[in-house]
């Protein structure tokens, strides 16, 4: 506006006279005037362009608005107008977000429609198709495994608690269902499992009868069945198959220098050849074939031990228990003291084995306080051994003479077989052992009809276990006829026996004890204290 | 720590596989909003699938549990015969048994849910709002979730897999003689 007050055509010269004074006065009145109304008029123009332009922002959001009017989500104009602007679904980034169940929701009600009926992953049905199968088999195998499974647990469970003879049951028939079912898996474990129990349990005659072996040579040919014996890598197993190797290497070769020894110089001969064998080496060139062509000592004459013998040592334990048996044959009774001390002293390395043979000698050597250890060692390792209850019996009779309790203990005995043994074998083979000890009891506590009953018991056992009768058996079965007046038994039992004289010879006749007692020379009391009966 | 994760679950893929099946199962079942369901992946999600944040106890709870109950079941009746024929009897040269071993230990490693998921769990049941009676009940569940899971992102469940696989027998043994023998007698 002041340029324009500046321009030519309004301009007044200086030498004008003081009306022209006035008349510029007058001018410059009317170009305020029109000035002021100029500004007016601009003034309400831009407030009239202001508000059309606000007008005009308005009205396109509420177009916007009502171009996404979706079904169930319907907002009015008024409503709209306040609200913050809307966040759009996670998943397609179109819609709203928030469902019915959930308006938090990131996702939309399409999109959430969508997403929980996800569909499976093809792969995941395929592999829970595969699970399934599995799950079948595997349940299949698991009732076919389930008897054998039962038996081993079962038989671990009577090792652990000392009960061998259980325990050797549910091996067994572990053993038999699989070969039933021809289930040929290779169970070493329980094969390991019956090596230690066969190892532990040693030597009896039971188990003798009843796998043709004594027990440590049924672990032992279980070992070179499973384990290759040059490298077992079961320190137990190496363990066990060195003891049994080295008390079999001793039983074999002091065998073989066992003699009559007739003459008192053959007897201190003899017994010098044992003395001089502790310390010496015995050499095995075939583990699996014992006899005198692979079994050698450093005595041996010729014999040069190659690099692929096992060497094991002369046990002392063993060379003292044939010095033993070689005294008692002979009747010395200061040397038969003298070596089970010595034997007791020395021990072997396979106590198990040796412990029962041991503990007969103590009762040969009437040392009562070693049987007594060593019978409750026996105890501790079994205590279903029928040897066990056998030798306590035998203590309580002999050492005691408390007969009721011996007697308890043969019925404890049996019981204990009958309870814990399935087959009939270890019960035959008890019922042979501790009815012949009960028998003899019973005769002491004067019961001569039981101690009968018992004497029968025995000879019925034995026939069913052996499939004959021990002439001990026989005889004390006649005896006790005779002593309870049943003649007629006691004249079967003699024509038996006076048949097989005359076809086998004199030595399957009575005993003289038969017919001392027949002719009342010798008392029945007698007899037992005789201690001819007390055998195995 | 991760890289032992995802090796872990790769190796026990059979298991990672029927887990996440199991989880996408239980989100059907409480209709959780599943957001990817690829049961073979190579990353940490390996067994488990994405899906939406639960914020119901229930479904937080179903969705921790269901899968665990599921391979907990399957892993123990594969892995029963593979365990007790090869580490109780010890018959260790048939492919078929080492088969069952291995599908069952792979199942039992993969038991737990993830991490999110437990603490989402205890987020909705260990509020002020949920019933006293209800927290008492849940805290074993829970307890052993929490601990699963947290052996899962090391790895560890493979190794606590195997010590059940020697333990399963004697667990067994428990049962299976008296069962077999009353099955017997009937």
């Amino acid at each position: 506006m002041a340029e324009e007050n500046k321009s030519p055509e309004n301009e007044i010269p200086e030498n004008k006279s003081s009306e022209n004074e006035s008349s510029v006065h007058d001018e410059m009145e009317e170009l305020a005037r029109i000035f002021r109304e100029e500004l007016s008029k601009s003034k309400e123009e831009a407030e009239k362009a202001e508000n059309e332009t606000k007008s005009d922002i308005a009205n396109g959001i509420d177009a916007l608005n009502g171009g996404y009017e979706v079904e169930g989500y319907a907002v009015t104009m008024g409503e709209k107008t306040n609200a913050e602007p809307e966040e759009m679904c996670e998943c397609c980034g179109e819609r709203p977000r928030g469902t019915e169940r959930d308006p938090n929701s990131p996702f939309c009600k399409e999109c959430a429609a969508i997403m929980e009926k996800y569909p499976y992953d093809f792969k995941g049905i395929l592999m829970l198709i595969a699970v399934l199968g599995t799950l079948f088999v595997s349940l299949i195998t698991f009732v076919q495994l389930a008897p054998i499974f039962s038996n081993v647990y079962r038989g671990k469970a009577a090792y652990n608690d000392k009960k061998l003879y259980s325990a050797l049951s549910y091996y067994s028939e572990a053993e038999s269902y699989a070969i039933e079912n021809e289930i040929s898996l290779d169970f070493k474990n329980l094969r390991r499992n019956e090596i230690l129990l066969f190892y532990e349990i040693g030597d009896d005659q039971w188990v003798s009868n009843s796998f043709q072996n004594p027990a440590f040579l049924c672990a032992l040919t279980l070992i070179e069945n499973t384990y290759d014996v040059e490298k077992i890598g079961d320190k137990k197993i190496s363990e066990i198959f060195n003891n049994i190797t080295k008390a079999r290497a001793n039983i074999f070769m002091l065998g073989t220098y066992e003699s009559d020894a007739e003459t008192e110089e053959d007897y201190n001969r003899l017994m010098a050849k044992y003395e001089s064998l502790i310390g010496k080496k015995i050499y095995i060139s075939d583990v699996k074939n014992f006899d005198s062509s692979t079994v050698h000592d450093e005595l041996s004459d010729g014999y040069k031990p190659s690099d692929g013998d096992i060497a094991v040592d002369y046990d002392e334990g063993w060379v003292r228990l044939f010095q033993f048996d070689l005294a008692e044959r002979k009747n010395k009774t200061d040397d038969m003291a003298l070596y089970i001390k010595k034997a007791a002293d020395a021990s072997t390395d396979y106590e198990v084995y040796s412990d029962i043979l041991f503990a007969q000698f103590s009762f040969d050597a009437e040392n009562y306080e070693q049987a007594k250890t060593l019978i409750e060692r026996i105890g501790e390792r079994n205590s279903e051994s029928v040897i066990y209850h056998y030798l306590l019996a035998k203590l309580n009779r002999l050492e005691n003479k408390n007969y009721s309790a011996a007697k308890e203990i043969c019925l404890t005995g049996l019981e204990t077989a009958a309870a814990s043994y399935k087959s009939y074998d270890l019960i035959a083979y008890a019922g042979s052992v501790l009815s012949m000890e009960k028998a003899l009891n019973l005769i002491m506590l004067k019961d001569y009809s039981g101690a009968y009953a018992s004497a029968e018991e025995a000879v019925s056992y034995q026939n069913d276990f052996y499939g004959s009768t021990s002439p001990y058996a026989r005889d004390l079965f006649a005896i006790l006829a005779l002593a309870t007046n049943n003649k007629e038994k006691y004249d079967d039992l003699a024509s038996a026996v006076a048949a097989n004289v005359e076809e086998n010879g004199e030595e399957y006749d009575f005993s003289s004890y038969v017919y001392d007692y027949k002719n009342n020379k010798i008392s029945l009391e007698e007899i037992v204290q005789s201690g001819y009966f007390d055998v195995l | 720590m991760r890289i032992i994760y995802v090796i872990v679950k790769l190796l026990t893929l059979p298991g990672a596989m029927t887990h996440a099946f199991f989880e996408h199962m239980s989100c059907r079942i409480c209709k959780i909003l599943v957001e990817d369901a690829r049961t073979v992946r190579a990353d940490e999600m390996l067994s488990h699938i994405e899906h939406e944040l639960v914020k119901r106890r229930g479904a937080s709870f179903d969705i921790c549990f269901i899968p665990f109950i599921f391979n907990l079941f399957f892993g123990i009746a594969v892995l029963c015969s593979g365990s007790v024929a090869i580490l109780y009897l010890g018959s260790f040269k048939n492919a078929l048994l080492w088969f069952l071993f291995y599908m069952g230990i792979s199942l039992l490693t993969n038991l737990f849910p993830q991490m999110e998921d437990v603490m989402m769990l205890k987020e909705n049941i260990y509020n002020g709002k949920t019933n006293i009676a209800v927290k008492i009940i849940v805290a074993p569940f829970f307890a052993v979730l929490y601990i699963g899971a947290q052996l899962e992102r090391f790895g560890l469940t493979l190794i606590t897999s195997v010590g059940f696989a020697f333990a399963l027998p004697y667990i067994l043994g428990l049962f299976v003689p008296r069962l077999y023998d009353f099955i017997m007698s009937v």
